[in-house]
C-alpha cells in the first residue's frame, strides 16, 4: 500500500511538472535573447551569443534576432524563438515562432 | 486462546486502516507541500552570480580586464546544481561607467524556472539583482 501511495504521489509530482510553463531550453533562449538584447545595447551586438542549446543570430536590419538550436538532437536552421530590438534604446519583444509575443523590454541605453 | 486471536485480528484491521488513512493524507499533502517549497534556483544564481563579481573585481586587481566590453568567466565557477553563470561579465552604462552586468539561468527542468542578472559596481559594494520569470505563455520545448 506505502509503494502504491508513493507510486501516485510521484505520478502526481509529474502531472504538476508537466503541466507548468517553461522547461530549461526555453528559458536558456529568453535569457540569450536577453543577454544579446544587452550585448547591443553596450555596442557588442556583432559578437555571437552561444548558449548550450541556442545561439542567436540577427538579420542585417540590427532589429530582428532569432535564437537557433545548435548542435545535438534537434539542431535546426528554423529559428524557434524571435526577438525584436529597438537598438538605440533596447525596448522590444520577444515571442516563440508562431506564437504570440510573450515578453516585452523596456528601453534603457547602456551606451559604450 | 480464541480472544487472543480476535484481540490480533482487531489489532491487524486497525493498522491496515492507519496504513490507509496515512497514506491518503500523504497523496493530498504531499502535493501541497511541493507546491508551497520555494524553487531552488535563484539563491543558487544569485551565490553564482556573487563568484562572478568577484572574479570581475579580481580580473580588475590583477590588471587582466580594464572593466570596458566584455569578460569571459572562467568555466569552473559557471556549474551550480540548479543553475549555471552565463560566461560573461558585460560592462553597462557607458564609458564612463563602472557597472557591469552578469546573468545566471536556471536549469530546472519546468517548474518556477527562470533566469537572473546583477548589476554591480566595480569600485563601490553597489549591487542589485533583478529576476526574470519568462511568461506563463511562454511554451515548452
Amino acid at each position: 500500500m506505502l509503494a502504491a501511495n508513493a507510486a501516485m504521489y510521484l505520478q502526481l509530482k509529474g502531472v504538476e511538472r508537466n503541466g507548468l510553463p517553461g522547461s530549461a531550453h526555453a528559458i536558456e533562449a529568453h535569457a540569450l535573447l536577453h543577454v544579446h538584447r544587452d550585448k547591443v545595447l553596450a555596442g557588442f551586438g556583432d559578437s555571437p551569443t552561444l548558449g548550450r542549446k541556442y545561439r542567436v543570430v540577427g538579420d542585417d536590419s540590427g532589429r530582428l534576432y532569432h535564437a537557433l538550436p545548435i548542435s545535438g538532437e534537434g539542431a535546426s536552421a528554423l529559428p524557434v524563438f524571435w526577438m525584436e530590438l529597438d537598438p538605440a534604446t533596447g525596448a522590444g519583444t520577444l515571442g516563440r515562432v508562431g506564437s504570440e509575443v510573450v515578453a516585452t523590454m523596456e528601453g534603457g541605453s547602456h551606451g559604450r | 486462546m480464541a480472544g487472543r486471536g480476535q484481540a490480533r485480528s482487531i489489532a491487524g484491521r486497525v493498522t491496515s486502516w492507519l496504513v490507509l488513512v496515512v497514506g491518503l493524507a500523504a497523496i493530498l499533502l504531499l502535493p501541497l507541500v511541493t507546491v508551497m517549497e520555494s524553487p531552488a534556483w535563484p539563491r543558487e544564481a544569485e551565490q553564482l552570480c556573487g563568484l562572478a563579481r568577484e572574479q570581475a573585481r579580481a580580473a580588475i586587481a590583477n590588471g587582466s580586464w580594464d572593466g570596458r566590453g566584455m569578460l569571459n568567466l572562467a568555466p569552473e565557477e559557471l556549474e551550480g546544481h540548479h543553475s549555471y553563470l552565463y560566461p560573461l561579465a558585460l560592462a553597462i552604462g557607458g564609458a564612463d561607467s563602472t557597472r557591469v552586468r552578469v546573468y545566471a539561468v536556471s536549469k530546472a527542468d519546468g517548474g518556477d524556472a527562470g533566469f537572473l542578472y546583477m548589476d554591480f559596481d566595480l569600485q563601490s559594494k553597489d549591487s542589485s539583482i533583478e529576476r526574470v520569470w519568462p511568461d506563463p505563455k511562454l511554451p515548452r520545448d
